[in-house]
């Protein structure tokens, strides 16, 4: 494995030098900028090719970086790990990633910090890449925090608009709360495993060290840093903020990688996520309501990149219900087909703001399918992809997940099986017609903005259209595979999907085709029921466009609390009591001030007073013991 | 090991004699070429002490494996049984190391007080020397003459060139440092006095009365002697390190404080109550701090969690940084508190690498906030696009404030936390608040005085961090960044030195027979106590 060791240090060396390049050269030229930090991108995705060809089912490579924190009987180095599951998130990451790159020459060319920008995106690419091959829990949270680091960077990327730079900072501050839930977790395994790799603590062995009770807050706890970094309630609401930063940042780590994150976490520490069968369930009922909500609250949204963001949480739901439900190649088959049809949408989205001079809101946009054919094609095969009609991406791992649910194993949930399959169905209805209604909103009708829309340079249109073939064939692609897709380091799935007839395909795509006529009908057909529709529907409409007023709940519940208890503990903890004298009010400030005077004085004296007496008492006595 | 000449002393003497020399062109009537000279020579003398001890730990380290040990002893009362001891190990290189560092920089940075001259140099060097002394002595006297020795030279500075309320500061911290320092020197009395009965009678040739070594390894004070001495010991550490309720002089005196001196005090003097309670309380009160261990660690994660809670609150950037780093050491207090080979470890290693990114803060916002002419954050603001360099050095040293992996304070917080999980999980957890807080108030000063739309400043010099200063500051994030991703060095220096203090704790708890006069700390002590209290059970069996 000698020379996987160079090649799999070059996945990760690569970007982390081309985010040096990219900043120090780009400052100069700002041309090229773009093109290292693409150049290097690809080349670790190259090599990511070579060692996914060579890795085989179950075989694995290691790298060793540096010893890290070892010393005495501690030993924590810094090693990469490449298996058939970490290749998956590789490719991805490195594949969509290369074409989010090129498609950013085009968007950022006329942006003055494009150097910076680069410089970001590559690091949050290398970031994004020791967390997939790190291979014990540290080297997974150096990554974990990398990503979380680059987002907020990225995310306030604008960092002159004050809200933008908020924005990031929110979106920090909730990933750092889901972080602590990853650190009880690597506290307990240490206690209690002596081990964090990754390897060993995937053995029975090392698990049953695992007592019933630490197992249980072991599983709750890596959850807990899934949902921070994978936007679930109650820490999502910080990914339809995040929509501030450029939008190949949107699409990049908001859409194709950094949120599925904590999916892929799920999956290579399923053997403690197993462990106790509460866990699964917590995780596939967390996930439900939170892809309901999402579902629901892009039905109301006007501005493009919102209504992308939402269908972005519901669909990261949709990737827990199947770790719910103990399918995590299923998942991760998600996580690949919505990385494509996503990142094609949010690309689309951007040559859409950028065709109509930073517009968002699609109430001012219509009709845009004229003006920019391709772009329409692409975000109208994504949307297909998404929606899970039959030949497309989506319908695959969508349809997959919703078998996975059917057959759960898990004592906990088989009887609300039913219950939650249906649900789920119901949601996929939904996001097909938030999607269809997005694109009829946007491309379809006449144009309601003002200036001349305009298609995106080539730069820009051949990276949306790779993302666009790929969310058609996807799917096809890994369809067969879908048991043997990363069977190696994941449980196996039940095999009885791909193989089905022509009449159970379409049946497979009713909730979208359903979801779709439905928009089409209301949208283009008969827009005045829709007008009688809402005002039936008025409060739910509401309650949907405020999100469900999840910011606000947790704004009482914690932020506000929070800066009260910091306020009580500065002013009357520490102020009054701890610092004594200094910020009483008004005359009181003058007595307190002439009183602590006194006393001080009286403590000098004193002082002085004991060191006298310490000094004759500690020669009196030494002078009697010699 | 013996080199013929006492090189430890030296280390010591080095910025002392140095320090000295500089009160000359302090009265001298030509201030500005004097400052400038003195400058220089400050900067020779402060990297020389730096090459000098680097040296000798090189010298001392001599086989891969074997310890790292330096001793020196020469007479000073013997009749009293005090001697001029001191010992550099793993655990005082580590410290002794961060403070050449820190003196360095905060020496070799450009802006100063208007009104010192040569004054601030000498009193920084002497400053260094004291400081260096305190890690360095063994002997409790000396350790006590140095330790209330460094007091002097900061509160001098602060006095001299401070803030308008620099007098009450000076005067406040002077007071809670004294309280803490008198029942210490009680306490020293009190154990030189029984020490030189109890190792008369063994009829050795030299009575080391008041070396912490000797002592440990008698055994010979009992539970109640344990605590009240222990508890006079600790109460003078907290005040120094803070340990939470304890603070209070802290954010008054880094308020008032000149940017260089309060960088200085923060970055070193909290770490001598840090390594006064690892060097001096585990060994001589073992019993003691067993029993105050839960108390300890509350009062760390207590502290983690309340300095963080009101950092929140803080508008003035200094008061900001003054209680961040009540927070940051709260994470040592509870490290020390678990007793574990890996959380001490983590302690020590959190405390040097608090000292290097809280000099850097220091010295960065002071730059800021001369040049704006405000320290309140909510007046400022859009500052990032104006001084890019300022910008780049402070998300550096914010990100390692927040102990983002591949910072050295990751390393640090990673292992108290791993490792106190073991002893206090519950304890652990409270301190996990600040994490979360933590992220929250670096992230919203930044913000304050970074992002948004930029301002029109008073001052509207548009100068951003010049040569040196970006020297000092890159010389700095190189070692944090270093520290994080390579710690391998320093925590396998730092770990023996712990796990024989651990042993001389567990040792004096578990066997009296064991007690030796002057055991040198050595490679043989090779005692692994994974906790103080497995090492009780088995000697109770």
């Amino acid at each position: 494995m000698g020379s996987g060791d160079l090649r799999l240090s070059l996945v990760v060396l690569a970007p982390a030098l081309g985010a040096l390049l990219s900043y120090v050269i780009g400052r100069r030229s700002p041309k090229l900028s773009g093109v290292i930090a693409s150049g290097a991108v690809l080349v670790s995705f190259l090599c990511s090719v070579l060692l996914w060809q060579q890795v085989g089912a179950t075989g694995s490579f290691t790298a060793t970086l540096s010893s890290w924190i070892s010393f005495g009987d501690v030993s924590l180095p810094l090693q990469l790990y490449f298996d058939k599951l970490s290749a998956v998130m590789c490719l991805v990451v490195t594949g969509v990633g290369f074409l989010i790159h090129l498609y950013s020459i085009g968007y950022m060319a006329h942006d003055e910090s494009v150097a910076r920008f680069f410089s970001y995106l590559n690091l949050f690419v290398a970031a994004m890449l020791v967390l997939v091959l790190g291979k014990s829990l540290p080297v997974i949270f150096i990554g974990w925090e990398g990503v979380g680091l680059c987002s907020y960077l990225l995310i306030g990327f604008w960092f002159a608009n004050t809200e933008y730079a908020k924005a990031g900072r929110k979106a920090f501050v909730m990933n750092r709360i889901g972080d602590v839930g990853f650190i009880v977790a690597m506290a307990v395994l240490y206690t209690q495993c002596g081990t964090l790799d990754v390897v060993e603590l995937g053995q029975g062995s090392v698990l049953s060290k695992l007592p019933a009770g630490l197992a249980f807050l072991a599983g709750l706890s890596l959850f807990v840093a899934a949902t921070g970094k994978s936007a679930q309630i109650p820490l999502f609401t910080w990914l339809p903020d995040a929509m501030a930063g450029p939008t190949p940042v949107s699409a990049l780590i908001h859409a194709a990688t950094m949120v599925t994150a904590g999916i892929y976490l799920m999956g290579r520490m399923h053997g403690i996520v197993e462990l106790d069968p509460a866990v699964p369930a917590i995780i596939m009922w967390v996930a439900l309501v939170t892809s309901a909500i999402a579902a629901l609250t892009a039905l109301a949204q006007n501005d493009i990149k919102k209504v992308l963001a939402y269908s972005t949480v519901s669909q990261l739901g949709f990737m827990f219900l199947a770790v719910g439900a103990g399918q995590y190649a299923i998942a991760l088959c998600h996580v690949v087909t919505h990385a494509f049809f996503k990142a094609c949408l949010f690309l689309s989205a951007g040559s859409v703001i950028h065709g109509c001079h930073h517009e968002q809101d699609m109430r001012r946009m219509g009709g845009l399918a004229k003006a920019m054919p391709i772009t329409a094609i692409c975000y109208g095969v994504a949307t297909l992809a998404i929606a899970g009609i039959c030949p497309f991406a989506g319908y695959y791992s969508k349809h997959a997940i919703l078998g996975a649910i059917s057959g759960t194993t898990n004592p906990l949930l088989v009887a609300a099986a039913p219950f939650i399959g249906y649900a789920a169905t119901a949601i996929a209805v939904c996001t097909a017609f938030y999607m269809a209604r997005s694109f009829i909103m946007t491309f379809l009708g006449g144009y309601r903005g003002e200036g001349h829309p305009h298609e995106a340079p080539l730069v820009m249109t051949a990276p949306v259209g790779v993302l666009a073939l790929l969310s058609v064939i996807g799917g096809f692609l890994l369809v067969h595979p879908i048991t043997s897709f990363v069977t190696g380091p994941l449980p196996a799935t039940a095999g009885e999907h791909g193989s089905e007839g022509f009449v159970s395909l379409l049946i497979g795509s009713l909730p979208g085709l359903f979801g779709i006529a439905l928009a089409a009908y209301l949208f283009l057909v008969a827009p005045r029921e829709k007008e009688l529709l809402r005002r039936i529907f008025s409060p739910v409409e509401k309650l949907c466009g405020g999100k469900f007023y999840v910011d606000e709940i947790l704004q009482v519940l914690v932020v506000t609390p929070c800066r009260k208890i910091s306020g009580i503990a500065f002013r009357a903890v520490d102020q009054r009591i701890v610092e004594g004298s200094g910020s009483a009010l008004g005359s009181v400030t003058q007595a307190v001030g002439e009183l602590t005077c006194r006393i001080t004085t009286g403590q000098v004296t004193t002082y002085v007073l004991l060191m006298f007496i310490a000094a004759a008492a500690f020669f009196s006595v030494f002078s009697q013991v010699r | 090991m013996d080199i013929g000449w006492p090189p430890l002393s030296f280390v010591i003497l080095l910025p002392l004699i140095g320090g000295l020399v500089c009160l000359g062109p302090w009265f001298a009537p030509e201030r500005d070429a004097a400052s400038r000279l003195c400058r220089t020579w400050s900067l020779v003398v402060s990297s020389l002490t730096l090459a000098l001890l680097l040296a000798v730990a090189q010298g001392g380290m001599g086989a891969p494996d074997v310890l790292l040990s330096v001793s020196e002893t020469r007479a000073w009362i013997p009749s009293l049984g005090i001697y001029w001891n001191l010992t550099l190990d793993g655990l005082s290189l580590a410290f002794t190391l961060l403070t050449c560092v820190v003196s360095l920089a905060v020496l070799a940075w450009s802006a100063r007080p208007a009104q010192a001259g040569a004054g601030w140099y000498s009193l920084l060097l002497i400053g260094q020397a004291t400081v260096l002394g305190a890690f360095l002595a063994t002997d409790l006297v000396v350790f006590y003459c140095f330790f209330e020795a460094m007091l002097l030279p900061m509160l001098a500075a602060m006095a001299l060139w401070g803030g308008p309320r620099r007098f009450q500061a000076a005067l406040k911290f002077l007071l809670y440092t004294m309280v803490g320092s008198v029942m210490m020197f009680l306490a020293i009395l009190y154990i030189g006095w029984k020490g030189l009965g109890v190792l008369a009678t063994h009829g050795a040739e030299t009575i080391f009365a008041f070396d912490v070594t000797t002592l440990s390894t008698t055994k010979m004070l009992g539970p109640d002697e344990q605590l009240w001495l222990g508890l006079a010991f600790l109460i003078a550490f907290a005040v120094k390190t803070p340990i939470v309720p304890l603070h209070g002089w802290l954010p008054e005196a880094y308020r008032e404080a000149p940017h260089g001196t309060a960088a200085f005090t923060a970055a070193l003097l909290g770490k001598v109550g840090i390594y006064g309670i690892i060097r001096f309380a585990m060994p001589l009160f073992p019993g003691f701090m067993l029993e105050a261990a839960p108390h300890l660690a509350a009062l760390g994660a207590i502290g983690v969690a309340y300095g963080a809670a009101v950092a929140m609150a803080q508008r003035d950037v200094r008061s900001l940084l003054a209680y961040s780093s009540v927070s940051h050491l709260g994470f040592c207090v509870l490290g020390i508190a678990a007793a574990t080979e890996m959380a001490v470890t983590g302690a020590v290693f959190q405390a040097v690498s608090h000292g290097l990114v809280t000099a850097a803060l220091f010295l960065v916002f002071g730059a800021i906030t001369d040049r704006e002419g405000t320290r309140d954050m909510d007046s400022l603001g859009g500052l990032a696009a104006r001084i890019p360099v300022g910008a780049f050095f402070l998300m550096v040293f914010s990100i390692a404030a927040v102990a983002l992996p591949l910072t050295s304070s990751f390393v640090g917080e990673f292992l108290v936390i791993i490792g106190s999980w073991q002893a206090f999980p519950q304890w652990t957890s409270v301190a996990l608040i600040g994490v979360v807080l933590g992220a929250v108030y670096t992230l919203t000063a930044y913000l304050k005085v970074m992002f948004g739309p930029e301002r029109e400043p008073a001052t509207a010099s548009d100068a951003d961090l010049q040569g040196g200063d970006v020297l000092v500051l890159g010389a700095l994030a190189a070692l944090v960044i270093i520290l994080g991703i390579f710690p391998q060095g320093a925590l396998s220096s730092i770990s023996p030195a712990i796990e024989v203090q651990l042993a001389q704790a567990a040792g004096s708890v578990e066997d009296e027979a064991k007690a030796q006069l002057r055991a040198p700390l050595s490679a043989e002590v090779t005692v692994q106590p994974a906790r103080l209290e497995s090492a009780i059970a088995e000697s109770s069996r």
